[in-house]
């Protein structure tokens, strides 16, 4: 069962945000564990350390206003890591930003599966679970 | 008379006079003091020695006299000599005749006098017109050479007139024009002469400098009646036009950025804004759905949600209404089913009790339009509808009904909720107006609606009975791309 449950990684700069989106992910029961990175650096460094070892699916949920290395400038560096063909990972947006060009940029990362509004809700966690969102 | 004298001799040359015989002069003025009197003229022609009597007549302007008489015949052997007949000679006064005759002389002189003025005042006039008319003018022959350049194009009347008959490369040239720019000049004027199409270009000088001057010239091939062809050369200073135009475009595009700037300030004001506000709803939600919260304090939470809530739609609503006024419009091919699911999905959140909502589309034709300005619309109404709804889980409906045609989008949200008095009925489109004393909005809700409508060219309207439901109806024209 645990072997199916999939990872969850969150980045975000705001840590309320990240407190309240691990404690939501952790409640759900087909989550399974949970990283928190509190800057894009940080969870490039990650991935591009751990893909040799990581073989499990995961779901990255990334902010996209954040300072230094915003969500956009993440996914540019991200989609050159080795990692990106080694493991199944999917990348979810999450953001609170109303501009219409923030989803129609996201559209444009083909690595980005898909656009979620903050907060995250226990139903987003189960869609995603289930690789419906 | 004509058979005895040729047409360039004098009067002297040709007659002698006879009688009157003493004190008269072979002149003009001599004749004209003895016109009075009977003349006898001879030719002075020894084979023909004829003599004539009769006498002098003076025209009007004094300028013409006529010698009105008829041979000196003695007997009828000299009419054989003379090779005339009886029937040469005028029946009637032969001085009469004379007058008739000048007399037709003098207005045929007089009627081309009356058309030369004529033609001479018009000419001025024509003159006057060209050289005072606030545009450059030129007539160009085929040859290139001016025939005609009036006072505004040249000032100097010395070089207007130098110029008559010299070729467009000779006028640049005494210009110091550039070798180059005489060639494209000259391209211009034989590109107008070969196609008869008209050339327009712009002329800068002075560039750079406070008397920067910017013309533009226009070359207008035409047919004279003669089959030459000519052109027309035609200049307008529009250096006040192009300056003010270079002003309007900085200005234009100061404003762009501008604009452009402030819609990046709102984006990310409202996002700064709502990060907050969504941080504090999902604490709640955690708090509510898994900390096991007393009653009480659920309570308290659950206000301080929907306050929370609240607060976010204010923002989304200005976010919403700001975006309409400067947004274009982007028309697409609209999936309506996929609108109205958005809408009833947030919809019942609203309130604690259920409300029954039901769709009944009715699609004959693809619908374009703007897909975010029509979402908001059908989300608003929805949202209003199950806000205002009846509380009562059991009767409770929102109806959302929704035809589209070739011509026009239709949409129907009907309720059974509380209604609005009769007296609000026609403000609620109003910005920052709330109906009802029940209202937790910001009083934008409808006035956007009411706006985004107006924008995409449709109609809304209201019917509603206080205390038994509401109906708005909206129509937006079908706007294929």
């Amino acid at each position: 069962m645990n072997s199916e449950k999939k990872q969850f990684i969150l980045i975000d700069d705001d840590p309320t945000f990240n407190f309240i989106h691990q404690k939501i992910v952790g409640l759900s029961s087909c989550a399974g564990d949970t990283l928190v990175f509190s800057s894009a650096a940080e969870a490039l460094n990650y991935l591009e350390a751990e893909h040799e070892n990581a073989d499990s699916e995961c779901i990255i949920l990334l902010d996209i206003n954040m300072p230094v290395i915003n969500g956009f400038e993440f996914l540019q560096k991200y989609e050159k890591l080795p990692v990106v063909n080694k493991r199944q990972i999917n990348i979810y947006m999450l953001s609170s930003s109303l501009n219409p060009d923030d989803r129609a940029k996201s559209k444009q990362f083909a690595v980005v599966s898909g656009f979620l509004n903050k907060p995250l809700s226990a139903t987003d966690v189960c869609k995603l679970c289930a690789g419906a969102a | 008379m004509q058979q005895f004298c040729s047409g360039n001799s004098s009067f002297s040359q040709v007659f002698k006079l006879v009688r009157p015989g003493l004190g008269i002069k072979y002149s003009f003025e001599s004749i004209r003091e003895f016109r009075d009197q009977i003349f006898i003229l001879q030719l002075r022609d020894e084979l023909r020695p004829y003599k004539f009597k009769g006498q002098f007549v003076l025209s009007d302007d004094s300028q013409m006299m006529a010698f009105c008489g008829s041979p000196w015949v003695t007997s009828e052997a000299s009419l054989v000599e003379m090779k005339v007949n009886i029937a040469d000679f005028a029946l009637h006064d032969s001085v009469i005749d004379m007058l008739h005759m000048i007399t037709a002389v003098m207005m045929e002189r007089q009627d081309n006098k009356t058309l030369t003025d004529e033609i001479a005042r018009q000419k001025d006039f024509y003159q006057a017109l060209w050289d005072n008319i606030p545009v450059d003018l030129t007539v160009i022959d085929t040859d290139q050479k001016f025939r005609y350049v009036n006072k505004s194009a040249v000032r100097n009347p010395e070089v207007r007139e130098w110029l008559i008959g010299r070729t467009i490369s000779e006028y640049l040239s005494s210009r110091s024009r550039s070798q180059e720019f005489i060639e494209q000049r000259q391209a211009y004027l034989n590109k107008a002469l070969l196609t008869g199409e008209n050339i327009t270009y712009t002329d800068s000088y002075n560039e750079n400098t406070v008397n920067e001057k910017i013309m533009l010239r226009s070359l207008f091939p035409f047919l004279e009646p003669d089959g030459r062809k000519s052109i027309i050369g035609y200049g307008l200073d529009v250096t006040e036009i192009m300056k003010s135009r270079a002003e309007l475009e900085k200005k234009n595009s100061e404003l762009e950025k501008l604009n452009h700037e402030l819609d990046t300030l709102i984006y990310s004001l409202t996002h700064d804004l709502r990060s907050p506000i969504l941080s504090v709803i999902g604490l709640t939600d955690i708090t509510l759905q898994h900390a096991n919260p007393s009653d009480e304090i659920r309570n308290y939470v659950s206000m301080m949600r929907n306050s929370m809530v609240r607060l976010d739609d204010t923002i989304k609503e200005i976010m919403t209404y700001s975006r309409n006024l400067k947004t274009k419009i982007s028309f697409t091919e609209i999936n309506i089913p996929e609108l109205v699911d958005a809408a009833f999905a947030g919809a019942q959140h609203y309130v604690t009790h259920e409300v029954h909502l039901t769709q009944n589309l009715s699609v004959d034709s693809p619908l374009y339009s703007d897909k975010i300005r029509l979402q908001s619309v059908i989300n608003n109404l929805v949202t209003n509808a199950v806000k205002y709804s009846r509380k009562d889980s059991l009767s409770a409906f929102v109806k959302v009904f929704v035809s589209v045609t070739a011509e026009q989008f239709l949409l129907r949200v009907e309720d059974n909720g509380e209604g609005i008095p009769i007296d609000q009925q026609g403000k609620v489109f109003e910005m920052f107006h709330r109906a009802s004393n029940n209202s937790t909005g910001s009083g934008l809700g409808l006035f956007i609606c009411s706006e985004i409508v107006r924008k995409l060219g449709g109609q809304i309207k209201l019917e509603s009975v206080p205390l038994k439901g509401s109906t708005f109806t909206v129509t937006i024209p079908n706007t294929p791309i």
